[in-house]
């Protein structure tokens, strides 16, 4: 038994030891292999190819809200274009509310155990929610349309197939039961206010939308689990959405009724809105908003919106909205930057919602392009943060007697940058989200991080900065993911889509590329795919294509695997060019020889041994004990002569310039290859900070060693001074040791400084 | 019945985990550093301050960080931490003393607490199961060092007790 077990391991042994072995597993090796081959579509540099293509829906939508029974009931016609070169024999639509049906499988395929459920969810399993879309009606001309829905898809079939540049006019009935967010959870819904006995609902989903196809996936019918968000096609909406008479209606697009809907008033307000670039203006104030609240108007009222060229479609509507606008100037076109919230988000909505709208404008446009839409608008709702075009849902409630703590005020800041900068990723450069979340969450976490701190100087930002992301990438491997991996099968979802993207972007930014070459490269991909779909090659390809760095290694590093950083200074040798000339080095070399301290035994027998053999008979002497082979003799220096006189004058420079030389010798722990920063500090306490490209570590990808020199002394040397490569273990990055202090010892220092608990905001107010 | 329950827990794990899309994780940090010379372990454990004030919820709203902070959230904290995380040195349970507490405006919540621990290490046992009662998808990451041994663990709601010997 054993012997057969041994064989085993040997077997094995010697296959890992092949697969080792024999292939290219350099950390440098090109992407060839794990990306597609350039096509006529998407093409080599990164762009889009001369034949790519990208089918069109465009909607027109009657929608029915009604409040009294938390319902809506829709109907649709959608004209889809077919602009691919394949003919369709069946078209692929979203039904993204069945994850909601009872028989999701959502609920399905959670692992789980007896163990632990609580009330709350006891509570959610007896509430009994019949969600999902009742569909109605699916017809063409009038005539119904053979449709099978499985699950989150509903497959349409053809009478005949749909040509190659052809279009198609259809139409969808549906009905469906909003959902409490806060009971049941979900992107959209509807909060409940009992004080006052209203709702607030923020609407997406809404409506079966059309899946995409393309070059890359054919239809993009995976299923929709929860996770993977949604990849929709581009086109163009027209909406009318009816609500009780006393609403206020938030929405994709531009309103195209204002006159049948808003007051005069109103209007005023909003063309005053229109010029102010300042400060926000109240369309709908608190006091009529409070007003409204008590109202119970019986009738209804129709808003009609239009949105251009977007890739989905979201709204809101409440009684309880306040409404505030400011207008947002741009190089190419003027935005109106809006919110929407009830008195329960104020005073922060009031103060910084419409003004962190129009920052996230600003920011993010300039390292892509001009905002192409019309409007972006920030809605109040509770414990949310979620994107659609035009439009997103935020949360940031104060406490009922108006104030908050800091981190409430942050949070919500951060969450509308995050949410309205959604807007560029993945609204306009609309990667497939249900494929890659990092797509979109990592580019526009990163931005959002820019954008943050041009809000405010040490904003604090929860991601972005490479010492944030050190806790995650220094853990356990078997509960992380390379980024490169699809949305529902990611580890630690929040620290591998949104975190480590933001920061590989940041560090390819300030520490790999420069924000020159970075912006202009980051700026191109945003360009190349605004309003089409791209795909990760595609970006790395460009940021590469339009800077000249390669950055296959840092790719295959950071997106393909999940090694992280440790790169340690392992040993640091000094040295001084020897002068030739004897008469210096070689009184050196004999100090230096009877430096070596004295073997014990030799000590002892100075005692123990009063007189040697040869001590007492000196005819054992000869020249050899006379011999001092550091004595400088004539020969020495005729040669040291004849060296000096085979110089140039250059060498003779090197030679009397005493230099210090350091041979610094680097170990990489972690498995990521990264610039070396290296900072020297010299005995008269100036520094120098010397960078070295990843490329150092080009053919030994573990273990190399460089030498610097400098006419000071080095007293000191530090690897990664400020943290900027994300090194999970630095107490091996400085010569000579330091030890580095954990977060406990740092804080039993600063004791004193923390009283625990301080909103200075509340003291203020009570003095 | 079985097949009830499991829909019960996920009921509660799509609430939690899906649909807020800033905050679809949850994950906290603990380093225990065992410090041979004094003989302690210093522990850190960093939370997201919101997830905790949700989950001790039915013991009060703890307002972290502001002025109308709950007088014993100090305590509450404590107590909490000490019922869901433990050291045990050769099966005996090492009592837990609460340091203190940091509150950062980016959402995290760090706890201090300290121990008395032997001067070498034998037979260690911790158990983590923070926040993973409110949140099934709760990752305890745990990082145990003591001189140049670093170890590190993942604690989760089903395994949340880990063994391992020094010598």
């Amino acid at each position: 038994m054993k012997n057969i077990f041994s064989l085993a391991l040997l077997i094995l042994t010697l296959f890992s030891g092949i697969a080792q072995d024999n292939t290219n597993h350099n950390k440098f090796k090109q992407l060839k292999e794990e990306v597609a081959t350039p096509n006529v579509y998407r093409n080599g540099s990164g762009a889009p190819g001369h034949m790519y293509y990208q089918n069109r829906a465009d909607y027109e939508m009657k929608i029915t809200l009604n409040d009294g029974e938390q319902k809506i009931t829709g109907e649709e016609t959608i004209t889809y274009h077919n602009e691919s070169p394949d003919d369709l024999e069946y078209l692929w639509v979203q039904l993204d509310q069945n994850v909601r049906a009872k028989t999701s499988d959502t609920y399905k395929i959670q692992t789980s155990s007896i163990r632990g459920a609580s009330f709350n969810s006891l509570k959610r399993l007896h509430s009994d929610f019949d969600g999902g879309f009742k569909i109605t009606e699916v017809s063409l001309e009038g005539k119904p349309l053979k449709h099978t829905i499985n699950k989150t898809m509903m497959r349409i079939d053809l009478d005949t197939p749909l040509k190659a540049g052809q279009k198609v006019n259809f139409t969808i009935n549906w009905w469906y039961n909003v959902n409490n967010m806060l009971e049941i959870g979900g992107r959209s819904g509807y909060e409940y206010f009992p004080k006052d006995d209203n709702r607030l609902y923020v609407i997406a989903q809404f409506y079966p939308r059309m899946c995409v196809y393309n070059d890359v996936e054919g239809w993009q019918n995976k299923q929709f689990l929860g996770r993977g968000e949604f990849a929709v096609p581009f086109g163009n909406y027209k909406v009318s959405l009816t609500v009780p008479g006393d609403h206020v209606v938030a929405s994709t697009g531009t309103l195209s009724n204002a006159t049948d809907v808003l007051t005069k008033e109103q209007l005023q307000r909003l063309e005053l809105a229109r010029k102010s670039d300042k400060e926000p203006v109240l369309i709908v104030t608190q006091k009529e908003a409070e007003k409204a609240e008590k109202s119970k108007v019986k009738s209804l009222k129709t808003w009609v919106f239009e949105a251009e060229n977007v890739r989905d479609f979201g709204w809101a509507s409440s009684k309880k909205f306040i409404w505030d606008a400011m207008v947002v100037h741009q190089e190419t076109k003027d935005v109106m930057a809006m919110s929407f919230y009830p008195k329960e988000g104020n005073p922060l909505w009031e103060q910084y919602s419409t003004k962190a709208v129009a920052q996230t404008l600003k920011t993010y446009s300039s390292y892509t392009f001009d905002y192409p839409y019309p409007v972006a608008i920030s809605v109040h709702a509770k414990d949310q943060g979620m994107e659609y075009p035009m439009i997103c849902f935020n949360y940031g409630r104060p406490d009922e007697d108006g104030t908050y703590s800091p981190r409430m005020k942050y949070g919500m800041i951060g969450v509308i940058i995050h949410e309205v900068g959604h807007n560029y990723f993945p609204m306009i450069i609309n990667s497939d989200e249900r494929q890659w979340t990092w797509m979109d969450e990592g580019l526009n976490t990163f931005l959002q991080y820019l954008t943050e701190q041009t809000w405010e100087r040490d904003f604090p930002s929860r991601r972005g900065a490479a010492s944030k992301i050190v806790d995650y990438m220094k853990g356990d491997k078997s509960n992380i993911s390379p980024i490169m991996t699809n949305s529902e099968s990611i580890h630690q979802f929040g620290n591998n889509a949104y975190g480590k993207p933001a920061t590989a972007l940041n560090i390819l930014r300030e520490t790999i590329m420069g924000r020159e070459l970075f912006d202009h490269a980051f700026k191109t991909y945003a360009q190349r795919w605004m309003f089409k779909h791209p795909t990760p090659i595609d970006f790395f390809r460009t940021m590469e294509d339009a800077s000249a760095v390669d950055l296959d290694w840092f790719w295959r590093g950071w997106f393909y695997s999940t090694d992280h950083v440790d790169i340690s200074m392992d040993d640091v040798q000094w040295f001084q060019v020897s002068t030739k000339d004897p008469t210096i080095e070689k009184p050196l070399a004999e100090a230096k020889s009877n430096d070596f301290p004295e073997d014990i035994s030799t000590t002892r027998n100075k005692k123990e041994i009063e007189t040697t053999y040869a001590e007492e008979d000196n005819s054992l002497y000869d020249f050899y004990n006379s011999y001092n082979p550091f004595d400088v003799t004539d020969k020495d220096k005729r040669k040291y002569k004849r060296f000096i006189e085979g110089l140039n004058a250059s060498e003779l420079a090197i030679l009397k310039s005493k230099f210090n030389y350091y041979q610094l010798s680097f170990s990489n722990k972690g498995g990521l290859v990264m610039p070396l920063i290296i900072q020297f500090t010299f005995t008269d306490k100036t520094t120098e900070t010397i960078r070295i490209p990843a490329e150092i570590w080009k053919s030994n990808n573990y273990n190399i060693s460089k030498v610097f020199f400098f006419e000071k002394e080095v007293i000191s040397i530090e690897l990664d001074p400020n943290l900027e490569t994300a090194d999970t273990d630095i107490s091996n990055n400085s010569w000579p040791r330091k030890v580095v202090p954990t977060r406990f010892e740092l804080y039993n220092r600063s004791k004193s400084r923390h009283s625990g608990a301080a909103n200075p905001m509340k003291e203020a107010q009570k003095k | 019945m079985r097949t009830l329950t499991i829909i019960i827990t996920l009921a509660s794990m799509i609430l939690n985990s899906s649909f807020v899309s800033e905050h679809k994780y949850y994950v906290s940090i603990t380093n225990i550093d065992h410090k041979k010379d004094s003989k302690a372990f210093e522990i850190s454990i960093k939370l997201t301050a919101h997830d905790v004030e949700k989950a001790l919820k039915p013991q009060g709203e703890l307002k972290l960080g502001s002025d109308k902070e709950l007088p014993n959230a100090n305590q509450i904290l404590a107590a909490y931490i000490k019922n869901h995380f433990s050291i045990w040195i050769n099966n005996k349970q090492n009592e837990l003393n609460f340091v203190g507490k940091e509150i950062e405006n980016d959402e995290s919540l760090y706890l201090y607490f300290s121990s008395n621990a032997p001067k070498t290490l034998d037979k260690v046992k911790i158990i983590n199961n923070i926040l993973s009662k409110t949140f099934p998808e709760q990752e305890n990451i745990t990082y145990f060092n003591s001189g140049n041994i670093k170890k590190d663990f993942i604690f989760k709601k089903h395994s949340s007790i880990k063994e391992f010997q020094f010598k």
